[in-house]
């Protein structure tokens, strides 16, 4: 098998993953674990008050803006890195 | 990993804290040095962070029908230790704890202290024992990022038992939530990394090579 292959066996293991999540789960919404953790601490501790509230809390579209503006800076980085690297191999500079 | 803003009492966001600040302390003086003397070592410190920024911006499903993010800790654990992943993790950390309301202020020091140093260390001292073994480079970054991941989220379990007792039953609770979804989120960032450090060893050798020595049968 070329390296390649075993590159997209992987890549697809990661789709049967995530998708099978999903298929699995029909109706779930998907909570997150945090709120999920949260709803525990009510469970064991139903008199715990939070005593410290986010300064500032995103409306959702804004997080989802705000979640996409953290994985492109990260993405954008990587990208830069694997462009430069097949520039600089297809002009036989190593 | 996140534990809420507000969702730990004054003295358990205060011990943590403290126990997270040597290790950030020690890190920023890391990346210091690295970032002063050794260009090729930028470019990994870049990746590092990167990868940290991408991965845990995601929040994936998992088959217990919760989603959950991964953490992307383990390239930079390999590759640099706990130290200089603790300052990458706090800057992603209070970025979504003041732009997202994901963690918060006042528990930004056990969140450090779970994604940054208590999972990494795990998978750090795997990745010394692997090496030390010569386990083959691809399983070896597999079990390392695995481990950062599921071990911050076992980290995360234990906190919120040890701060909301009685111990062994909330950590019972807690791992229910946190350590079964994460088991597949850490498979799937596992096999994602362990990719992407094969593509680097082939493309850019000399920067793996401090770490990932170049095997003996590629040289021949």
């Amino acid at each position: 098998m070329r390296r390649s292959h075993y590159y997209l066996l992987g890549l697809l293991a990661v789709a049967v993953l995530l998708v099978s999540a999903v298929i699995l789960n029909p109706s779930s919404d998907f909570t997150g674990t945090d709120d999920s953790g949260s709803d525990v601490i009510n469970d064991v501790d139903p008199d715990y008050e939070p005593w410290f509230e986010s300064i500032w809390e995103p409306s959702g579209e804004l997080q989802t803006l705000l979640f996409t503006l953290q994985a492109a800076i990260g993405a954008l980085i990587i990208g830069y890195f694997i462009g430069t690297n097949r520039a600089h191999k297809e002009r036989g500079d190593g | 990993m996140h534990i809420m803003e507000g969702f730990l009492s004054l003295e358990w966001a205060l011990f943590w804290t403290v126990v997270s600040a040597p290790f950030v302390v020690y890190g920023f003086y890391r990346v210091r040095r690295i970032i002063k003397e050794d260009p090729a070592q930028r470019t990994m410190l870049a990746l590092s962070g990167a990868f940290i920024f991408v991965m845990s911006s995601f929040k994936l499903p998992s088959v217990t029908g919760s989603s959950s993010h991964p953490t992307g800790t383990g390239f930079s654990t390999m590759f640099f230790g706990v130290g200089v992943t603790s300052v990458m993790s706090l800057i992603v950390l209070i970025f979504q704890a003041l732009l997202l309301a994901h963690g918060g202020l006042t528990t930004l020091g056990a969140n450090v202290f779970s994604m940054g140093i208590a999972g990494p260390f795990v998978a750090y001292a795997a990745f010394r024992a692997m090496t030390k073994v010569r386990v083959p480079t691809p399983a070896k970054v597999f079990i390392t990022v695995f481990l950062a991941d599921v071990f911050t989220y076992i980290t995360t379990a234990v906190q919120l038992a040890l701060a909301y007792g009685p111990f062994l039953s909330s950590l019972t609770s807690f791992l229910a939530v946190f350590t079964i979804t994460q088991i597949p989120l850490g498979i799937v960032e596992g096999i994602l990394f362990t990719i992407f450090v094969d593509y680097l060893e082939r493309a850019r050798p000399d920067l793996t090579e401090r770490i990932l020595p170049r095997r003996v049968a590629d040289e021949a």
